[in-house]
């Protein structure tokens, strides 16, 4: 098992308020798995991913990355940022060097490191220019060659492909998918796109809405590339897909019956 | 807050009763005055830092010093840039008062004796004000526009 949590749970304070956003979370990932994390909007997945991160801490529970503790970040653990996050005053090659740069690692080393990968996603060329000179596809590409260049074991990605126009995305994802058939290191996917869930992972982890548990794991054990138009696919996305609406409509009984007010409420306390 | 919403010429006649006359009373309330521009747009900067660079610092664990100099230096830097050319431009113009109200030699007493008597030294007073100008804006073009222009290829 490579990393493991077991009975987390996350509880925002807000005096007098106590909310509860993530309950008695357990789950594995293996080695070189793609999992994907799916779930109702305003659910805490992305606070899963930033704890695992080292982001954020669980208010009880544990988070274990090959047995050991994980208290804060770990530099075999890397992340993706759906936002990209690229620092806007150093170029595409300085971007992709941060963190072997923060490591202390000769220049030498990181240039030829960057330029390596800035190979794979399709960059070569553009190392000088800066981030706002590129588009939000050649953005993620940056954010991924970033992500990879520090050599992790796990690669966290937070809705990494949720801020690009869709035709993009799809091969950006059909990238990832083959960077993770190649490197075989294990990726977490936080997303809310099914479809996208579908086509990359190899098991799928359904929450449930608010205080979220986990729901479901369903493996996908259909052949790669997977085709959305594909009969295999379609059962699939409408398997998941109902658990999810069943998970929506208790979630909005609930939210009905305690308030629309007090919803909002929630999601911006978490979006904090 | 306060302290910057308040008068700051009107504080100098207030600071040279205190301090007292002479050069250091206006090397000091200079100073006073070039203080909160800086401190103001500094503040803005780091309060507009994105959440998302500290959690890049934080995920490729940046330790406090790198972080400072890596990520909220960089990303203040422009802020840094107008905050000091603000301050330039006002402790100068606030050197010139003090200098008059402090009875220190100096080009701000020039301008307010030659302007005070004949026609003839209008002209040198005139002259003096020009002089000035012209400085201000061979500094702002020497460092200022500079750093600007660096800016602009990534803002």
């Amino acid at each position: 098992m490579h990393v493991e949590l077991s009975n987390v749970t996350k509880v925002y304070e807000d005096p007098p308020q106590i909310v509860t956003a993530l309950k008695d979370i357990s789950f594995h990932v293996n080695e070189g798995e793609f999992l994907c994390i799916v779930g109702p909007s305003g659910c805490g997945k992305s606070t899963l991913l930033r704890m695992i991160a080292g982001l954020d801490h669980p208010s009880s529970g544990q988070i274990r990355f090959r047995g050991d503790l994980l208290t804060a970040p770990h530099s075999k653990i890397s992340m993706v940022f759906q936002t990209f996050a690229l620092l806007p005053w150093r170029t595409v090659i300085q971007n992709v060097e941060f963190g072997l740069e923060v490591q202390g690692r000769p220049k030498k080393e990181r240039a030829e490191v960057a330029t390596e990968l800035l190979e794979m996603v399709g960059l070569k060329g553009s190392e000088n220019l800066f981030p706002k000179q590129l588009s939000g596809g050649m953005k993620q590409r940056v954010g991924i060659a970033r992500a990879l260049a520090i050599d992790p074991e796990v690669i966290l990605m937070d809705e990494a492909f949720s801020a690009i126009d869709e035709f993009t995305a799809e091969s950006l994802r059909a990238e990832v998918a083959e960077i993770h058939n190649e490197t075989r290191k294990t990726f977490l996917l936080v997303t809310h796109n099914l479809p996208e869930a579908i086509e990359l992972a190899d098991r799928i982890l359904v929450l449930s809405a608010r205080p979220a548990k986990v729901k479901s794991i369903v493996g996908i054990e259909m052949e790669r590339p997977r085709i959305q138009t594909d009969s295999e696919f379609v059962s699939i996305h409408r398997d998941i897909f109902a658990l999810l609406q069943a998970e929506l409509e208790n979630s909005i009984m609930r939210h009905r019956l305690s308030g629309l007010k007090e919803f909002k409420r929630l999601q911006d306390m978490e979006d904090r | 807050m306060l302290v910057g919403a308040l008068p700051d010429l009107a504080i100098l006649t207030l600071l040279v009763t205190v301090i007292g006359r002479g050069n250091v009373a206006a090397v000091a309330i200079s100073a006073f005055s070039a203080f909160f521009p800086v401190y103001f747009t500094i503040r803005q900067g780091v309060k507009e830092i994105p959440g998302d660079y500290f959690h890049v610092a934080s995920v490729f664990k940046a330790g406090r010093v790198q972080t400072f100099t890596k990520m909220i230096l960089p990303a203040i830097f422009p802020n840094l840039v107008t905050g000091l050319r603000l301050s330039f431009e006002f402790s100068w113009n606030v050197l010139l008062a003090v200098e008059v109200i402090a009875s220190v030699a100096g080009i701000g007493t020039f301008i307010s004796s030659s302007l005070g008597s004949s026609a003839h030294s209008l002209t040198y007073g005139l002259a003096a004000i020009m002089t000035v100008g012209l400085i201000t804006i061979a500094i702002d073009r020497a460092f200022f526009e500079r750093f600007e222009n660096r800016i602009k290829r990534w803002r």
